[in-house]
């Protein structure tokens, strides 16, 4: 593996580990400009307009180390900022540069600019109008954060599994064309068509945006090219040659394919401020590209593999920013920008190639956290390309994340998608989300219930202690309950309750987004949105699921394990006493405390017992979210994974029976409770693996750790791989691994600055280390280190 | 009785393995690398590195410790001390599992074993002093189908030998030293009847294990002395480099550690030992 970057490339890297993120004020200027003077417009013509003017206004750059080319804002790191969906920042102007974790730079200007636009949005955002929407007892829910609906309610959808493959092949030419050519056939006497007569010439619009934004560094890469001498001269003309070509129209070799995958990456940020906007198979879709360069010797493998790591090095500099309180979910400035790798085409076939394993290498090289790569692995993955992916664990960037083909696949299928679509087009949404390439409307993060607290309201009588107030229906004191049957019941149907309070938001938030945000660009590329002449979050797209995540299974399985037993099975401890010893925060029940942690079997241990009560639960929450429509006639899809949100949602919690202390942090996704798989990694694994994965179609995440010694050599390597296997031949969906020590974490917590190119994987995405706040810090550091035999 | 059983274990024999270690020796290696292994029954381990000063098992023991590093005339491994140390300073080392429950556990990795060609080690202390156990351990191993391995100091009868030849696919045996008096003088055995188990078991799977301890056979006459040896017989050899990572467990028994401030030989003083080996022609490698 060549880990050597060009000199261009290592210089580019390096600015971009230097460069604090900022905050760029543009897009929201002429967002605002546009709207306040064409409110007479539909907004589907506001959005499209306010998209052609941004990327004919905004600042564009060409880096003296640029390839590829393209920008997000007036800086490196330059974070948009979008007041039709949410206007939080203005409460947070003078606290982005105080921030302990997920900081971000901005000017005084800047902050006056953004002061003089906000009024004009009061009562217009998709907050605003969902919170005027809300009834009381849901916004009770919300700040309880029983459930949060954060990501939505300030973000815009983002999660896009995008179809770079249809502008590979046709261009935005050929969109404009069939927009006009849908155009034609209606006019106003159609009742069903005349309002997509805005809809299309909305298209229109933005495809012409889209060819002049390219144009734009076309000519700047002239102009440029007049001062530039020698080698870098001709680069800017080749630059210039590319961006006037591409992506009006379709791409002729291999250098024009990865700039169009660029465009499409950064417009798509630029339209909708959301993060998790996903780039698919890109080692599938760029492949013939490749081949006819390679075979015409128009292109060398080195070549290519410089133009592979500048476009990985370009997605990187993308950025978002989260409020504080969300940046604490998504700790690390996490945009979740996913690539897939490998897999099959729709016959079942391996479809892996030589663009996948040099996508590995590059990842290698580039070493950065984004875009976060994910490996789709099935029955007929060749051992070279897993043995690779190994390779580049090691380096410890918690990247590749390995996926299984075999539980996404039929779990997409079970949603309704094709056996074609479902094998070709499963690429990785955000985190771990599982995505339709091109064909998917996914509000992928609609959601997260805390099933801490839902148990606690189980506990309580739906009586949430922390907040003080009643979030769900009465069904009994904990002390009352007969049996453990009774509690599980009850645990039951307040998580229905939950469940249902997040699909209330959801339905009510996903319109707005639809009302208020529509995406004319998004909505060009994505199947059949032209087709149906409606725009993608209004149900244009051919495929529609919300997703919603439940967080802290571990504390919730081990704390029924220790009722069951303690309580009514052994009768050790009274209902009453454990009750106390919660309230009490166990302070004064030491005995309580260490009965339930030192002598009850705990999740994550491969004990069949707790482990099927863990799948119990999980399925009962997956059945129950997947029976909801949503607004745009598909469906809500369960996932089981957290981010950094367990710290948050712990921090509303009190003690629960399974001994963890009130307010620390719930266990994430659907790993064990911090220190309690204590029978080593295959063991966990196993545990994670009797859970049904195949019911959670919005994603599953399982973490390990690794100290760097247990991948030693190629035995290390190949052990991986076998464990990776024989955890997906048991029924798991997704693993990754973090390789580092605890002492190397430890110690980039004393000196950040020494060690700011340090990228560890938070959850379902990798951040540097130094960009996290020092708690997320901390539940990393603590999160059990695997042993090493 | 064992005193840890360790899954995933990668660097010892092919593929992902369990290794079982159990628990009591009759060699007293002064380099051992697990101090907690040698004697015969359960014993308590004291880290005072971990230890918070609660006194809560002061307060539990029921015989009247006086400190937490304390050991109480009379004491009789009860395990309140263990139970109530918040910390985990406090550990008992030895605990039994019937063969058919340690089968049972280890066959919870039964998946991994079957996708890797692992398997099962069994290792010591001295494994060889459970006979019995680990010949019906072994065999039920063997009646599932799983590969099975053992670490030994090799100081075994002729007629455990031959009981262990069918029951096990891997001999990881130790060669500390070809001479028989340094030999003995270092551990209480001399290496007569380890030879010879060597030689009979050269066509049953042996592997070669020599732990390298600086200043007792590190020295290039008895490696070369070893590796003529291991050529004779036409077998693999690991050479293990030395760590002291076990000082704080002999201090949390109580014990000096002599090794305490030997360090790691250099990288290439390693690979320089290792060529002794592959210069005549045996399959050797650093590491297992």
């Amino acid at each position: 593996m060549n880990l050597e970057l060009s000199e261009k490339n290592k210089q580019f890297r390096q600015k971009i580990i230097d460069t604090d993120p900022i905050i760029c004020p543009e897009r929201a200027v002429i967002w605002t400009e546009v709207y306040k003077k064409n409110e007479d417009k539909t907004p589907i013509m506001k959005a499209a307009l306010a998209l052609k003017e941004t990327l004919h206004r905004m600042t564009i750059t060409i880096y003296d180390e640029d390839t590829i080319v393209g920008n997000q804002g007036s800086g490196l790191r330059a974070t948009t900022l979008n007041p039709p969906g949410n206007t939080w920042y203005i409460e947070e102007l003078d606290d982005f540069e105080k921030r302990d974790g997920s900081r971000f730079l901005i000017t005084e200007e800047a902050k006056q600019q953004l002061r003089d636009i906000t009024p004009y949005w009061e009562g217009k955002t998709v907050f605003d109008n969902t919170m005027g929407m809300l009834p009381d007892d849901i916004k009770d829910a919300l700040d309880a954060i029983a459930i949060t609906c954060g990501y939505t309610l300030t973000k815009g959808c983002g999660h896009w599994l995008l179809n770079i493959e249809n502008v590979l092949k046709n261009g935005f030419r050929t969109f404009k064309e069939r927009a006009q050519a849908a155009l034609d056939e209606i006019d106003f006497t159609d009742p069903e068509g005349v309002f997509k007569i805005p809809f299309y010439e909305a298209v229109i619009i933005v495809c012409d945006a889209v060819c002049d934004f390219a144009k734009r560094y076309a000519d700047l890469a002239r102009e440029k090219a007049q001062t530039a001498d020698g080698d870098r001269k001709a680069e800017l003309l080749k630059i210039a040659e590319v961006c006037d070509w591409v992506p009006y129209e379709a791409p002729r070799n291999f250098r024009e394919a990865v700039q169009t995958v660029y465009f499409v990456q950064l417009i798509t940020q630029i339209e909708s401020d959301g993060t998790g906007i996903s780039l698919g198979r890109l080692d599938n879709m760029l492949y013939p590209f490749y081949k006819k360069d390679i075979e015409e010797n128009k292109i060398t493998k080195k070549e290519a593999g410089d133009l592979i790591d500048s476009l990985l090095l370009k997605i990187c500099s993308i950025i978002q920013i989260w409020n504080e309180p969300d940046s604490k979910v998504f700790g690390g400035h996490p945009i979740s920008q996913a690539l897939t790798l490998g897999g099959q085409d729709e016959f079942g076939r391996d479809a892996t190639n030589d663009l996948s394993y040099m996508f590995l290498e590059s990842t290698a090289r580039t070493h950065i956290p984004q875009p976060s790569v994910c490996v789709r692995v099935n029955r007929n993955s060749p051992d070279d390309f897993l043995m690779l992916s190994a390779e580049v664990i090691r380096e410890g960037m918690g990247m590749p994340a390995m996926y299984n083909d075999e539980i996404a696949i039929p779990s997409l299928v079970s949603r309704g998608v094709s056996i074609e679509d479902a094998r070709r087009e499963f690429g990785v949404i955000g985190c771990v989300e599982m995505g339709v390439q091109g064909k998917l409307c996914d509000f992928a993060n609609s959601g997260y219930v805390n099933m801490v607290k839902v148990l606690e309201m189980a506990l309580n009588d739906g009586f949430d202690p922390m907040s003080g107030k009643q979030l769900g229906p009465h069904t009994g004191k904990a002390e009352d309950f007969l049996n453990f049957e009774a509690l599980l019941d009850a645990y039951m149907v307040q998580m229905r309750h939950m469940v249902d309070g997040v699909v209330s938001v959801a339905n009510v938030v996903n319109t707005m987004h639809a009302k208020l945000l529509p995406l004319p660009f998004m909505s060009a590329i994505t199947e059949d949105c032209i087709g149906k002449g409606l725009e993608a979050q209004s149900g244009g797209a051919k495929y529609n699921y919300d997703g919603m995540q439940g967080v802290g299974l571990a504390d919730v399985v081990d704390s029924f394990t220790a009722i069951k037993k303690l309580v009514f099975e052994d009768k050790r401890i009274p209902m009453k006493k454990m009750m106390e010893a919660l309230k009490a925060n166990f302070e004064g029940y030491e005995d309580v405390r260490l009965m339930v942690t030192k002598e009850m079997p705990k999740y994550g241990n491969n004990i069949p017992e707790v482990d099927n009560m863990a799948r119990d639960i999980v399925q009962e929450f997956c059945i129950y979210v997947g029976k909801h429509k949503n607004p745009r006639g598909g469906f809500f899809v369960p996932g089981m994974y957290s981010n950094s949100a367990n710290v948050p949602l712990g921090e509303v919690c009190g003690a629960t029976p399974n001994g963890r202390k009130a307010t620390t942090p719930i266990a994430e996704a659907c790993s064990p409770s911090h220190h309690m798989d204590k029978n080593g990694p295959t063991q966990a694994a196993m545990s994670v693996a009797t859970l049904d994965h195949m019911l959670m179609t919005n994603g599953s995440q399982y973490n390990q750790k690794y100290h760097p010694t247990a991948l030693e050599g190629i035995k290390g390597l190949r052990s991986l791989v076998d464990l990776v296997r024989t955890y997906f031949e048991a029924g798991g969906y997704h693993i990754q691994f973090n390789i580092v020590s605890a002492d190397v974490l430890k110690e980039a917590q004393q000196a950040p600055d020494q060690n700011r190119d340090l990228v560890v994987r938070v959850a379902g995405y990798t951040a540097f280390f130094t960009d996290l706040n020092s708690q997320v810090q901390d539940d990393i550091i603590d999160r059990t280190e695997m042993d090493f035999g | 009785m064992l005193y840890n059983l360790q899954r995933y274990c990668i660097h010892d024999g092919q593929g992902i393995r369990d290794t079982v270690f159990l628990k009591g020796c009759q060699m007293r290696c002064p380099w051992c690398a697990n101090p907690e292994s040698q004697l015969g029954g359960r014993q308590i381990a004291f880290n005072k590195n971990k230890c918070i000063g609660c006194g809560a098992c002061v307060k539990a023991c029921p015989k009247g410790k006086a400190a937490p590093e304390d050991i109480p005339a009379g004491c009789d491994l009860c395990g309140k001390c263990e139970y109530v140390c918040p910390r985990e300073a406090i550990q008992i080392y030895g605990y039994d599992l019937t063969p058919d429950e340690l089968v049972a556990e280890v066959m919870k990795d039964a998946p991994y074993f079957r996708k890797s060609d692992g398997g099962v080690t069994i290792s010591g202390g001295e494994p060889t002093l459970q006979m019995d156990y680990i010949a019906e351990v072994f065999s039920k191993l063997h009646d599932l189908g799983i590969h099975t391995a053992i670490e030994s100091h090799g100081h075994f009868s002729d007629a455990e030998r031959e009981r262990l030849i069918p029951l096990v696919d891997q001999f990881l045996i130790d060669l500390k030293h070809m001479d028989s008096a340094k030999q003995e003088e270092y551990t209480g055995f001399g290496n007569e009847q380890i030879l010879k188990n060597m030689e009979a078991l050269r066509d049953h799977g042996l592997v070669i294990r020599i732990p390298l301890v600086p200043g007792f056979n590190d020295d290039d006459e008895n490696l070369t002395r070893s590796a003529a040896f291991a050529k004779k017989l036409d077998v693999p050899v690991h050479l293990l480099k030395f760590h002291n990572m076990a000082s704080s467990k002999y201090e949390s028994l109580g014990r000096e550690y002599a090794y305490k401030n030997i360090k790691t030989q250099p990288q290439e003083e390693l690979e320089r030992m290792l060529k002794i080996f592959t210069d005549m022609g045996v399959e050797a490698q650093l590491g297992g």
